[in-house]
């Protein structure tokens, strides 16, 4: 009877710490890795522009939350301060618009403040739709493809 | 027919330089905001804050994607986006309103001005009126839009949870930070 009861309890002690690291990591559990993930679409900057010009609708259910990677030319480039920067793709009119991921910002600071307005580049990112009164679709936590 | 051609270029030159005319745009302005908790204070930052302002009329709309807002802990990310302002369904979020003293604000002038903004503010779907104070400073021939107010997320029809809701903050504090260039 009493290892019985010993067991009950040991069971319960473990329930309770299993359950505790549960909870601790998914409160805790990281961001997704678009770097390091594969590629769900290829494309040119100005097709998937064009693209959600003409149907926001079917793409949002196609590119939304998937990672795109994107060739196009630099059309603007905006420091936020020293904390982030966000890379316009095509033109200010209709393009897209990355903002590059926080970590990678700070390892990659000389490469990334050398870029150029008008220089092509290669960028990964996770899409998060399309603004229509602005004509610009949203890249997330972009990384440059080399 | 020539001559046609050359009036109608003539005509939408002129139409043109008068729409580009007065105008200030950015596509990477910084929106966060904040809410304390006793856990742990949540501040989630967007820097493709989208914005256009008319210097003419005061008219001024400013737009960001909801999944583009960047939250510390990958959960809290999630929660915002799938539980609370439901992204994928309503993927927008904008503001469209007057600044209502644009007389005052010197645009050929260097300086710092207060500015006050009235609109509608919509997120998750749900339109609210609101009106709020800020600061233009005119730089370079830039203007630089500072402005700070806050939003409860039931006016929006945002739905949280009675025991997270005792958690968070009842309202939220709206920071906006954005430079607009003069639109060519």
């Amino acid at each position: 009877m009493k290892l019985a009861w010993k067991i009950v309890l040991i069971i319960i002690a473990a329930g309770i710490i299993i359950g505790f690291s549960i909870v601790y990591y998914m409160y805790h559990k990281p961001h997704r890795d678009i770097a390091g993930a594969k590629a769900d679409f290829t494309m040119v900057a100005a097709d998937l522009v064009k693209q959600y010009v003409n149907d926001q609708k079917s793409c949002n259910a196609k590119y939304l939350d998937k990672v795109i990677i994107v060739t196009g030319k630099i059309a603007d480039l905006s420091h936020n301060g020293n904390i982030g920067l966000t890379i316009v793709l095509e033109n200010q009119m209709e393009g897209i618009n990355c903002a590059m991921d926080t970590k990678y910002f700070n390892e990659n600071k000389t490469m990334l403040n050398s870029l150029a307005n008008g220089s092509e580049v290669k960028i990964k990112g996770i899409c998060s739709g399309f603004d229509d009164t602005f004509q610009c679709v949203g890249l997330d936590k972009c990384t440059i493809v080399k | 027919m020539k001559r046609l051609i050359v009036v109608f270029l003539l005509v939408h030159g002129i139409i043109g330089i008068g729409l580009a005319q007065g105008k200030y745009i950015t596509k990477t302005g910084h929106i966060w905001f904040y809410g304390a908790t006793p856990m742990e204070n949540i501040d989630a930052h967007n820097h493709q804050a989208a914005g256009i302002i008319d210097s003419k009329t005061g008219d001024i709309i400013i737009s960001v994607l909801m999944k583009s807002f960047e939250f510390p802990k990958a959960l809290m990310q999630e929660h915002f986006n799938e539980n609370y302002v439901e992204s994928t369904k309503f993927p927008k979020g904008s503001f469209k309103g007057t600044i209502t003293n644009m007389k005052d604000i010197n645009l050929a002038k260097d300086g710092k001005y207060k500015a006050t903004v009235e609109g509608d503010l919509t997120v998750h779907g749900e339109v609210k009126k609101i009106k709020t104070d800020g600061t233009i400073e005119v730089k370079d021939g830039k203007l630089m839009v500072t402005s700070k107010f806050n939003v409860a997320p039931e006016d929006f029809k945002i739905i949280i949870p009675g025991l997270v809701r005792e958690k968070i903050a009842k309202e939220m504090e709206v920071n906006v930070d954005m430079t607009f260039d003069p639109m060519k």
